[in-house]
Order: C-alpha cells, then structure tokens, then sequence
C-alpha cells in the first residue's frame, strides 16, 4: 500500500514541473495522472474522498490525452487566455484537478481523524490554502478578457505562485502519508 | 451548515465572475470583419492611393488578409491590418494603388466624364475564404497626365482636426471656371465639410497681405460655392484650397470619406486643364467612441 502513496507522490510531482525539452514535456502530465490514479486506486477503498480523486485523476487522463489530439496549443501549454473558447477549453481541467487535490487532502484527513499523527490537521490546513488560492484563480481568470491582459497577468502570477505552494505543501502532505502507512 | 454556506459563496463568486465577464466579452465583439462605410472619390492612374479601412475583433478567429477591387488586374495592395488598436478591437486599413498606366492627352472625351463606381470588393481571408462585401461607394477616375501644366502645386499640410490644404501657383494667366466632386452635397447639405478657396481678387490674396498663423491660413479664402466663377488669374498669382471636416455625429465620424475635388481651368487657345486636390477624411475614434460603434454594430446585426 505504501507504494501507492508514492505513486500519487510522483504522479503529482509530474503534473507540478513542466519540464520542457524543445517543447517536448519530459515529465508529461498524462503519465503523472496515470500514476496518481493508480495509486488511488489502492486507496480508494479506504473512503470516498480517495474514490473522488481516483474519479478525477482518470477523467483528468483521458482529458490530458483528447487535448493533446484536439487542443494540441493547451497540451503544449502556449493557449492565450483572452478568448473565451481556450478560457472554456481550461476550466474542466482546473475544476477536476481542484476534485482531486481536494480528494486527496480529505482523504488523508479523515483517514488519519484521530490519530495521534497530526496529518488530519496539517492536511485540513494545506487543503484551505490550496482551495483559497484556486478559487481566486477562478474567480480571476475570466478577468483576463475584459482587463488589461499585462495586469492581470501579473496578478494571475501571483495566484499561481500561492497554489503552487500549497500543492507543494500538498506533496510533503502525501509523503508523510507514506511514511506512516501502517501496513 | 456554515461550511455548506461557504461552498455556495465560493461556487456563486465563481460563476458570477465567468458568466459577468464572458457575457461582458461577448457584448463588445464585432464577431466578424466589418468595414467601415466608404465615399471615395480616386483616380485608377499608378502612385495614386486610397484606403480602405476595416474594424477586426482582436481575438478573431479569421483575418482579413487582403483585399481585391475587379478590373484592375495590376492593383497593388498593401495590408495594414493593426493601424490602431483598441482594447477589443483592430482599426485596420487597405492601401490600394489601382496601378493603372496613366493615358495621355488623347483620352477619350466621353471617359473623362464619368467615373466607374465600385461598390462592392472581395476581401480575402486568413483561412482561404472569400467574399463580395459592400464598402460604400468608390469613383474611379481614369488617371491622365498633363506634361505643360498651367497650375504648379507648391504645398500641401493637414492636420489632426481633419483639416488641410494646397497651395499652388499660377504659371500661365488662366480662368478657373469649376470646382466638381462627387461628394459635394456633403458640403452643401450637411455642413460636414467646409471648402473655401483663397483667390486673387475675389479675397485678398495671401500674397498682397501679412501671413496669417497657421490655423487661420488653413481656413483662408470663402467657400468655394460663393466664389463667382469663372474666376480670372494671372501668372504668379497664388491660389491656395482649405478643408475642415466636422462631422455632425458619430455615424458620420465613422465613415471614410476622400474627395478628388476637381477644379477646372480654361486657357485662352489652350482648352480646359483640370487639376485634382485630394481631400481626405479617415476616422480616428477613441476607446469608448468605437466600443459604441461595435454595440450599435451589434444592435443592427
């Protein structure tokens, strides 16, 4: 079982860095969500929120491999946001990996309620700042059509910046799940 | 209870910002090329100019990549599809040069008397596709040369408030027996063009007074409809034409108009000599004054 943790740990260390060799990802994201899914396919049985991210690290699979065919600018991750075709084109992903970080964080939130770790806690914490820091992105976003686009860019930086964080925060989350598995 | 009220917040915010700025986005996009309304007067003869001007949403999906005019196989086009940007929008233009070889003397007589109307052209898009749109109106001269002529210009200025003027002086004693164009009744009816003529002895002429500054110099002279004509003038004398366009509303402010104001000369044994001074008015409109136009724009569609 401890694999799995691990397996979700570098499916979402691949997802995290774009690693890009002229233009080619060398960590692409589809194979990050093949490992987060299987790795949460070993956990889903422990509650429902691992059920939910194993639902969404699949959906966000078959999406990261139908864009890469359809939409091959988003896979590429040149899309300009001022349109309201690409705008429309990122929300599913940003909403299903938004499920699944929040899948995984109460996940192990409830899996260790009442253990004397305190990773319930800390994954209660790293959830707020993740979800607070995605849902000003969201709500921003679509700013990016009606503003000026060097502005909000800068600020949409700065929201990136703070999700970056919290999902890195989120990996040391999963690590330390990992690492007190009781098999 | 007060977590669930947390999530209705969150997922309210959410939609009410992409529903408020996509529908805000989509109510200021034109959604395809337009082009503006056009009253062009120009001659077909080579080096001689005109443009055509067109409104592009910025994230458009097919551009306009050039446009061609039937019947005149030798026309060059020159794009300049970002001549003003808007917040939303492209303000662009179509440099045409008709490029037709100029006829000499011997032009046909009937040729001259009327002009070929062009109203509609084939704009050619980013994604191979072609259409016939309208584009208002376009006289098209037949372009002629004069190799002895009695009327030499000497300067040309224009300004940002659309107005201008020409100056010329006179080498051979001549009379001035008409002024013509077909967009005269802009002037006449509408007020939205003053042209005035500044000739010797129907005003003071510049060359008997002080100059003037340079924004009275570019209203000198009357309106050409008061000038009694014909008019006699001497060798030497200066004679000079003034524009002010003053467009009555913003309807108007967005049309394109270019007047080949035709003024002609009689020479004693010589025959008539007609001279052509360009008249020219492009629009320029701030931010707000064309976010109006797309939504009104939109209203028509």
């Amino acid at each position: 079982m401890r694999r799995a943790w691990y397996r979700i740990l570098w499916g979402l260390l691949f997802v995290l860095i774009d690693l890009k060799v002229e233009m080619v990802d060398m960590l692409p994201d589809m194979l990050g969500y093949l490992l987060i899914a299987s790795g949460l396919w070993r956990l889903q049985r422990l509650n429902g929120y691992f059920r939910l991210g194993h639902l969404s690290a699949w959906l966000l699979l078959v999406w990261s491999a139908a864009s890469l065919f359809w939409f091959p600018e988003v896979a590429m991750g040149s899309v300009h946001m001022q349109s309201v075709k690409n705008l429309f084109i990122l929300l599913p992903a940003v909403l299903l990996h938004t499920a699944l970080i929040y899948g995984i964080c109460r996940g192990i939130q409830a899996h260790y309620t009442g253990t004397e770790s305190e990773l319930d806690r800390k994954a209660r914490f790293r959830l707020h700042l993740f979800m607070a820091g995605q849902l000003l992105l969201l709500i921003l976003y679509p700013f990016m059509l009606n503003l000026d686009s060097g502005d909000m860019m800068s600020v949409i930086f700065i929201c990136s910046l703070l999700v970056m964080v919290a999902e890195i925060t989120v990996l040391f989350l999963v690590r330390s799940a990992g690492g007190e598995w009781n098999e | 209870m007060s977590k669930k009220w947390y999530y209705v917040l969150a997922i309210l915010l959410v939609a009410c910002s992409w529903i408020g700025n996509v529908w805000y986005y989509e109510a200021n996009q034109l959604g395809s090329t337009v082009f503006l309304a056009h009253h062009v007067e120009t001659s077909d003869r080579e080096g001689h100019v005109f443009d055509l001007y067109y409104i592009e949403d910025k994230r458009a999906d097919k551009t306009l990549s050039t446009i061609r005019i039937e019947g005149y196989p030798e026309q060059i086009v020159t794009p300049y599809p970002k001549y003003a940007e808007y917040q939303r929008q492209y303000l662009g233009k179509m440099m045409v040069n008709l490029n037709n070889p100029a006829r000499g003397q011997g032009v046909a007589e009937e040729l001259l008397k009327e002009p070929v109307l062009v109203r509609e052209i084939t704009a050619l898009y980013s994604d191979g596709t072609s259409e016939q749109v309208d584009v208002g109106e376009i006289y098209i001269w037949p372009g002629t040369y004069n190799e002895v002529k009695p009327v030499e210009w000497t300067s040309v200025g224009s300004s940002s408030d659309h107005s201008g003027y020409n100056s010329a002086v006179i080498k051979r004693p001549l009379q001035l027996t008409a002024f013509s164009s077909k967009f005269l009744d802009i002037a006449e009816e509408e007020g939205a063009l003053q042209i005035y003529a500044d000739i010797p002895g129907q005003v003071l002429g510049i060359s008997y007074r002080p100059l003037p500054s340079e924004l009275q110099m570019e209203q000198s002279g009357m309106p050409i409809q008061e000038i009694q004509l014909p008019a006699k003038m001497n060798q030497g004398d200066s004679f000079r034409i003034s524009h002010q366009f003053n467009m009555p509303s913003r309807e108007k402010s967005m049309q394109v108009y270019q007047l080949m104001l035709r003024t002609t000369f009689t020479e004693e044994g010589q025959g008539t000599w007609q001279e052509d001074t360009i008249i020219p008015y492009h629009p320029s409109p701030t931010d707000k004054e064309m976010t109006a136009y797309v939504r009104e724009r939109r209203k028509g569609l």
